[in-house]
């Protein structure tokens, strides 16, 4: 069945059986993934995703059920398991009838569509060649892989809202092996685009050769007090690792370090974090969120005080305030949930290089591993292995390795000297985050 | 499900640019899930899980697709999109189909889409209360209750043409006991491939109040000695230490690429004489069982180690090209959305001669592993990590006080060879087990038995 016949036969049998506030959710997108080892492809897949989910709203409380086959077995079904869910439910939650307006972007592009297979393999094998190419120590590519990626989504309701939103992207990434000797480094380097033109494999293939060559000979230095920076794509990493601590859910559960501390300041001046729906080089673009709320930019710290929490319609309601659009759900099978959409801090005005200079002695941390176990969102307290530079006298020196930074999220926040203007986005996930490179005055560092 | 004419014109497009076997994979799945915390409802999702999933070989490079949108313009489409990767030309034309049914060993009697979910609730709710009233020190249960009936058709470039139903239960029960700001856990989470008459068998309040037993004695409990001893592991769940350490060794995707310290040993005593291992995914209503595997081969009993000897790998079809081998009916994913590869069903431990109470008898000191937790396995070394859940101190042949925070420390190949007595009191603990295919329900299984020599890690000084 087409999807316009379907959600029309849904609500009307829907209604027949007396429910009569219903949503349909769809989400649908096609990926293709293709991974070179050696020369030869060592992984191609093709992948379209397309499911539904009803949610609707019997006696005041909400069930739902979801369908990945749009036939009328599947209406019966759909309807069926919807009522009975809600008959069981014990949380509160409602279906939003609709905003007054919604942003119109369109960043959809028809361009990645017209990209050949061959070219997308030429590219990921000029990739891995030009990274095993850049110098004799890059003993071999551990990943080296192209994605591309579309999705939609579709909100209708028996209030009469219908919108939908399309976006695409392609993606390369590789991870360079770099050995001297016993010692093996790797580092990774990624590109997304809408523009296929746009991603530059050779450049991206001697990005992490460079970088995994410059860390051969790393030691660890001395325990210590250091001023460090956190170079933009780590900062946006540990940034990642608290991103759950914005939710107004964890809030009101407990499990966020900044319960209790709206209208404060938690951070030093010059940082502000925004959250932009909007933001061009932004992949978690969008109108409207999960249960149909108009998204819209917002500044969660301003100057250093925290302004809002995000919320979805649940958790502004336990608050009497305003949902701030941010609402998520992974696919259709999952629950509502909130997530931020493309969060990023401020850039400032400062390159990367003259904040290096202005460190007498210290680091620049380029690499932060165990975010999972070593980050506690309730206290702010992180401790975690880190890898970067050596900085003397204003220069990089050496590379480091096996050193360990401890610190906490919020005291870290306030800690923080000078904000770069290199901001750089992450890979997405659910959110798409990101940073400048941010200058600790002080941070405790665990080596020899 | 697909007609037969559509697969055949699939499987020739997916043949067209010189794939030598291709695959189709049909699945219509009914599943819900229904999450109690502290005995409110706080998640119900019911749904159907539709698609098909399309797998070109060409040698040992594999191709795979997927799609939910099954007309035969979007089929073909992504068939051929597939295929697109291979550059070569028809080599081979398709066997005609020829329908094969697996025999059902199942039999189910109460399919849970026929189960109202407020009689779903109620059965939590009898969990729930009985863990809550167990004892004042349980702080927080959690029910997870899951059923599904995943209907399945797989067809290939060979003439295979079967179907399948695998209709799963599940009910998990976590208990908190809090005690002095200390926090201990209980956890049960019985399941089978049956109906809702599955729950007339077992007691769902019992195993809610022992799960609330163990977190009360544990959250009680000293602190375990450290250090090198015998250790007797309780039978059931026990398993899961055989399944991690040594069964993911035995499986063809480590096995075939010689990452696995059991790669080329067929023949060879790997373990004790006592020891004999199987994989058996024929066992009527078991957790791991099904009728066919999913790519298509009808599962059955695989003695991987016999008196300690090996025997035989679990080989899936893309491994059994690289192994010179044939596949034996373990090729696996947890749906249309995973290429399969290798896997375990119920993996278990074959019973021994002596009774659990002579084990322990004739053990002077040493650890008692009543039940096992989570842990973890290095696959490159197989050296492994588990919590003991409920664990007890054995002196003089008895067992004596309950202690806590234990973890057994050790090899796989290693604890093969130590294990010196094997009871006699065969049985299963379900669990859900992550890979390569996805996560897919296996069962571990053992009877008691004795590690003579096994290192713990415990806080207390000895």
């Amino acid at each position: 069945m087409k999807f316009s016949d379907f959600q029309r036969e849904l609500f009307a049998e829907g209604r027949k059986n007396n429910i009569t506030n219903m949503e349909i959710f769809q989400n649908s997108s096609r990926s293709f993934k293709l991974r070179v080892f050696e020369g030869e492809i060592d992984h191609y897949s093709l992948s379209e995703d397309c499911g539904i989910s009803l949610r609707a709203s019997i006696d005041d409380k909400i069930g739902y059920s979801y369908s990945e086959k749009l036939d009328r077995e599947s209406i019966t079904l759909l309807l069926e398991n919807v009522q009975q869910n809600a008959e069981i439910n014990e949380e509160d939650e409602e279906i939003y009838p609709g905003g007054e307006e919604y942003q119109d972007i369109d960043p959809y592009t028809q361009e990645l569509n017209n990209v050949s297979p061959e070219e997308k393999i030429e590219t990921v094998k000029k990739m891995e060649k030009a990274a095993l190419e850049r110098d004799e120590r890059i003993k071999s590519v551990n990943y080296c892989l192209y994605n591309d990626l579309e999705f939609e989504e579709k909100l209708i309701n028996t209030y009469g809202l219908d919108c939908s939103f399309k976006n695409n992207a392609a993606y390369i990434y590789i991870s360079a092996v770099a050995q001297k000797g016993d010692q093996i480094k790797t580092a990774s380097e990624f590109a997304i685009s809408q523009k296929f033109k746009q991603l530059n494999p050779v450049q991206v293939a001697k990005k992490a050769a460079d970088e995994a060559l410059s860390m051969l000979g790393a030691t660890a230095i001395d325990s210590g007090k250091y001023p460090v920076i956190l170079r933009n794509d780590t900062a946006a990493d540990l940034l990642s690792a608290f991103s759950s601590t914005f939710s107004a859910y964890d809030v009101q559960k407990g499990l966020s370090l900044f319960a209790g501390k709206l209208g404060q300041k938690v951070a030093a001046e010059d940082i502000t974090l925004f959250d932009d729906p909007f933001l061009e080089q932004g992949f978690r673009l969008r109108p409207f969120d999960a249960e149909g709320v108009p998204a819209y930019k917002k500044e969660i710290i301003s100057e250093g005080s925290l302004k809002t929490f995000l919320h979805n319609l649940k958790t502004a309601r336990q608050e009497d305030t305003k949902s701030t659009g941010n609402a998520y759900r992974s696919s259709h099978k999952s629950y509502i949930d909130i997530a931020p959409t493309n969060m990023y801090f401020k850039p400032g005005t400062v390159s990367r290089k003259e904040m290096i200079s202005q460190i007498d002695r210290g680091l620049l941390i380029t690499d932060i591993q165990g975010l999972h176990a070593g980050a506690n969102s309730v206290s702010g307290d992180f401790s975690l292995s880190a890898a970067g530079y050596f900085i003397d006298k204003g220069e990089i020196t050496e590379p480091v390795e096996q050193i360990t930074i401890a610190g906490n999220f919020l005291e870290m926040l306030q800690k923080i000297t000078v904000v770069g203007k290199d901001l750089r986005m992450s890979i997405p996930g659910s959110s798409h985050i990101g940073a400048p490179s941010l200058m600790i005055e002080e941070m405790n560092v665990a080596g020899n | 499900m697909l007609n037969n004419a559509l697969i055949g014109d699939v499987i020739d497009c997916a043949l067209s640019t010189g794939g030598d076997f291709a695959e189709i994979f049909n699945e219509d799945r009914r599943s819900t899930t229904i999450k109690m915390m502290e005995g409110k409802i706080e998640r119900a999702v019911s749904g159907r899980d539709y698609g098909v999933g399309i797998r070109i070989f060409n040698d040992t490079n594999v191709i795979y697709a997927y799609t939910n949108d099954d007309s035969r313009d979007n089929l073909l489409e992504i068939t051929g999109d597939a295929a697109r990767a291979l550059t070569g030309k028809s080599q081979l034309s398709r066997q005609k189909l020829n329908k094969t049914a697996a025999e059902d060993i199942h039999h189910i009697k109460q399919p849970p889409e026929n189960i109202a979910h407020k009689n779903k609730v109620e059965l939590m709710r009898k969990a729930h209360h009985a863990a809550r009233d167990h004892d004042s020190l349980v702080s927080q249960v959690v029910i997870n209750y899951q059923d599904y009936d995943q209907r399945v058709l797989i067809a290939n470039s060979e003439g295979l043409l079967t179907e399948d139903e695998r209709v799963r239960t599940r009910t998990a029960i976590n208990v908190v006991a809090t005690r002095n700001g200390e926090k201990q856990t209980g956890y049960f989470a019985p399941g089978a491939h049956r109906g809702f008459e599955f729950y007339e068998d077992i007691n769902i309040e019992e195993k809610a109040r022992e799960a609330a037993r163990t977190a009360v004695t544990m959250v009680r409990a000293d602190f375990c000695p450290g250090g090198s001893m015998p250790v007797v592991i309780n039978n059931g769940f026990g398993g899961v230490i055989f399944h991690e350490a040594c069964g993911h060794s035995l499986e063809a995707t480590s096995v075939a690429k010689e990452n696995s310290v059991f790669a080329n040993k067929i023949g060879e005593q790997i373990a004790a004489p006592q020891i004999t291992a199987i994989d058996d995914g024929t066992i009527p209503q078991a957790w791991g069982s099904q009728n066919v595997d999913d790519e298509g081969i009808q599962t059955r009993r695989n003695v991987l180690i016999e008196e300690g000897v090996l025997k035989n790998y679990l080989v899936d079809r893309l491994n059994s090209r690289r192994m010179d081998s044939k596949p034996n009916g373990t090729g696996r994913r947890q749906s249309y959305k995973f290429s399969p590869t290798s896997r375990m069903s119920n993996t278990y431990i074959d019973n021994g001669s002596y009774t659990p109470e002579e084990i322990i008898a004739q053990t002077e000191e040493g650890l008692y592993a009543k039940y096992m937790g989570g842990g973890s396995v290095d696959p490159a070394t197989g050296e492994f990590n588990f919590n003991v859940r409920e664990g007890y101190l054995i002196k003089n042949g008895e067992i004596k006080k309950p202690v806590r925070g234990a973890t057994l420390i050790g090899k796989g190949a290693d604890i093969l060879k130590k294990i010196d007595m094997v009871g006699n009191d065969l049985d299963f603990g379900q669990g859900m087990c992550g890979s390569m295919s996805g996560s897919i329900p296996t069962n571990v299984g053992q009877p008691t038995l004795r590690v003579s020599n096994l290192t713990v890690g415990g806080r207390k000084e000895r």
